[in-house]
């Protein structure tokens, strides 16, 4: 046997002990022998016929049928042959490819190490992108400065936060042409910086600055309180062809405050 | 050790798999509809504003939430229950608290999404829930993990197939990220960090992880055919998982990122998109010459059809992640579309593949109306596409405009300047909408049939797997899968 082996392991190519494995799961899904599967792979004999239908093969290293992690049966309403031998065969030939090919060779699967590397890469990636530039200022360059708040615009601003202004809106200009538009580019990084809400998407105008900018539809002057509290509760009527909801629904108290926020970051 | 043992499914309650399968049919459908009444909000602010939780500062983390970790959790769990034991060759123990873990989770979601309609998100972006509820839902989905470590533990099977990698990446970048999120104490510019890394990780990488790993699994089992390339698929993993987290500074590319950071994101979102085209290669190589048969199965096409969307949209991300690129499109409606190309096709696409293909084998059951799954999955796939592309449109058409505005000196302020080119887009905004609606409508057919399917009919005898040695009736209340 340790000749056929050999001999069908290097017709081939693929290791002496996946081959023997192989061939004894095909063997038993055949019907046959060991021996009768080795000669026919080595090219001395045809090789046995597989049991209809033919099972896909996996990329896993072929086990005895006794230890094939088994799929159930390809049709849920057939009725299922018991036993091995209705073990997926992985050793089937490949459709596709030549009918030499038992198994796809496959390695052995290290848990831990896959797990450990898993963790490892995501904790690079959450250093890198996140706890570094976090605790680095000195690189920043253009990042806003932190607008000064009075107590009201405070509260505004968990208003703005609670309500999801910033799903739509930025506080963030950036040194490229596309925001040139809107002023200097945001100011140096500071640890105190806590009362912006930069957001990463401009649904709606980028509102960092917002206070020190004409009203919407204007060309000239700064908005005031009361046009950005009419805009808020009434944006059809205030803006009429501006996609902005209605903020309506807010207390007077939280529009006020959420008016305060807007017209103070100037 | 284990063999292939002919039993009857039992009866009363679906195992752990096919029961968090039964939950992500539920929130997939519900989410979709969420977020195709977003966009119709986007197009008509008016509607229902007087009506607070339909606000679209809250309708949107709710749609999101319920994609990402209603469906996209449970079917991370649902993937590994189904998978694990099988590549592994050692059954799930802990059925019952698997399945009081995915009750407990799926009821947690659905409570944070309500609340955060409710009374407004209360942190960033995909992390919205309530602080209790984060960390109570951070332990379920370690339960989980655990639940699938320990079948790991007492494995037989000792090769490999990819699947399993994606598997279980997901299943720990699901908490890992989750809890990075709801981590307390950042301000300012540590939040925008904190939110970029986790809104971008968990859409990019974690939500359509599993999945990816189940298709691996539902392609080549339902063709019949032998992967293409086992070599492609793990190069394929291994870039995600070194790639796909380090990419997320793309979304605020020229921001407040360090240079050194945006050009590794850069280097990054070309690994995450090359990683997406081993996928899709692989696959489409694996099914390549037994297609037109292949094709007539309910679960091949759907799951193609999410593999194709899912390359797609994650190669557009890694070709905005170039610096010029993100000049154009950077902050517009480009990076929502991608969005929505995920949470909208890609990976409900990939998810109900995966339901078709495995919940019929966990029940005994046909597939109900496969009729319905071809419409649904038309609706799906062309609305989905339809809505990204739109989105995307709309948002190179305004990078493109600010740009252009700009240059020209006549962009000046947030009224007459920006205001007027957002509005400009408006008529893309509507179209997006009705796409979204077809695409919401075709999830949802493809869920109820999978619902269907389980309450259609008598169950037939499946084969189960069994402990070498066991009764099969003792393996299949103690563990046995089906």
């Amino acid at each position: 046997m340790s000749d056929r082996l050999a001999a069908a392991a290097a017709a081939l190519q693929a290791p002496e002990h996946l081959v023997e494995r192989s061939a004894a799961a095909r063997a038993a899904a055949a019907g046959s022998t060991t021996e009768s599967v080795l000669a026919a792979w080595a090219g001395d004999a045809p090789l046995p016929a597989a049991p209809p239908p033919p099972a896909p093969a996996e990329e896993v290293s072929a086990p005895a049928p006794a230890a094939t992690p088994a799929d159930p049966v390809s049709a849920p309403a057939a009725a299922p042959a018991p036993g091995p031998a209705a073990a997926p065969a992985p050793v089937s030939p490949p459709p596709a490819r030549s009918s030499a090919t038992p198994v796809l060779v496959g390695r052995p699967y290290r848990w831990l190490g896959t797990w450990l590397a898993i963790l490892c890469l995501t904790a690079v990636a959450v250093i890198a992108t996140m706890a570094v530039p976090a605790r680095t200022g000195g690189d920043f360059t253009h990042l806003v400065g932190d607008p000064v708040l009075g107590a009201q615009a405070v509260a505004g601003r968990e208003i703005y936060l609670r309500e999801g202004c910033w799903y739509c809106h930025t506080q963030m200009v950036r040194p490229v042409l596309a925001d040139v538009g809107l002023g200097p580019a945001t100011e140096t990084y500071t640890d105190s910086l806590k009362n912006a809400s930069f957001g990463i998407r401009r649904l709606g105008p980028d509102l960092s600055r917002v206070g020190g900018r004409p009203a919407y539809g204007d060309e000239e002057g700064t908005v005031t309180a009361a046009r950005m509290r009419d805009f808020l509760a009434h944006p059809a009527e205030a803006a009429p062809g501006a996609l902005h909801p209605s903020y309506a629904y807010l207390s007077d108290r939280d529009l006020d405050s959420l008016t305060a926020y807007l017209t103070e970051m100037k | 050790m284990t063999q292939v043992t002919a039993t009857d499914h039992p009866t009363g309650a679906p195992g752990a798999a096919a029961a968090m399968m039964l939950i992500a049919c539920l929130f997939l459908a519900a989410g979709t509809a969420l977020l195709a009444l977003l966009m119709i909000k986007l197009a008509v602010p008016v509607l229902f504003e007087a009506a607070p939780p339909l606000s679209y500062g809250r309708l949107r983390p709710a749609a999101y939430n319920l994609l990402v970790y209603g469906a996209g959790g449970a079917l991370v769990q649902a993937a590994a229950y189904y998978l694990v034991p099988r590549l592994a060759g050692a059954p799930l123990r802990g059925e019952r608290i698997a399945l009081l873990n995915g009750g407990a989770y799926a009821a947690l979601v659905a409570v944070g999404s309500a609340l955060v309609m409710l009374r407004g998100p209360s942190g960033t972006e995909l992390s919205e829930f309530p602080p209790v509820i984060d960390w109570l839902l951070v332990a379920c989905m370690l339960t989980a993990a655990l639940l699938v470590a320990d079948i790991g533990r007492r494995r037989t099977e000792t090769g490999s197939y990819v699947a399993l990698s994606y598997v279980m990446a997901a299943l720990w970048w699901y908490p890992v990220l989750y809890a990075i999120g709801s981590l307390p104490g950042l301000v300012g510019i540590g939040t925008f960090f904190q939110a970029g890394l986790v809104s971008a990780g968990m859409l990019t990488v974690a939500f359509p992880a599993a999945l990816l790993g189940a298709a691996y699994y539902t392609v080549m089992r339902d063709s019949g055919r032998p992967l293409f390339s086992g070599g492609l698929a793990r190069a394929g993993f291994w870039t995600l998982a070194g790639a796909g987290l380090l990419a997320a500074p793309v979304r605020y590319m020229s921001g407040p990122a360090p240079a050194w950071m945006e050009a590794a994101a850069t280097v990054a979102a070309m690994g995450l998109g090359l990683s997406a085209l081993a996928v899709a290669v692989n696959l489409a190589m694996t099914v390549h010459g037994g297609w037109e048969e292949a094709k007539t199965r309910p679960a091949l096409p759907v799951t193609m059809a999410g593999v194709m969307t899912y390359a797609a949209v994650i190669g557009l991300t890694g070709l905005s992640g170039f610096r010029s690129a993100a000049a154009a499109v950077g902050l517009t409606a480009w990076q929502e579309g991608l969005d929505l190309g995920l949470a909208l096709a890609a990976v409900p696409l990939l998810g109900l593949g995966f339901v078709l293909y495995a919940f019929p084998r966990l029940t005994g059951r046909e597939v109900f109306a496969p009729r319905t799954v071809q419409i649904g999955l038309r609706l799906t796939l062309w609305g989905g596409a339809g809505a990204c592309g739109l989105l995307l449109i709309a948002g190179l058409v305004t990078g493109l405009s600010w740009n252009w505005a700009n240059a020209a000196g006549s962009l000046r302020n947030t009224g007459a300047g920006f205001g007027t080119i957002l509005d400009g887009v408006a008529p893309l905004y509507t179209l997006t909408a009705g796409a979204a609606v077809a695409a919401a409508t075709g999830v949802a057919l493809l869920a109820w049939s999978v619902l269907r399917t389980y309450v259609s009919g008598q169950a037939a005898p499946v084969e189960a797997l069994v402990p070498v040695g066991a009764a099969p009736e003792s393996a299949a209340e103690g563990g046995g899968d089906e």
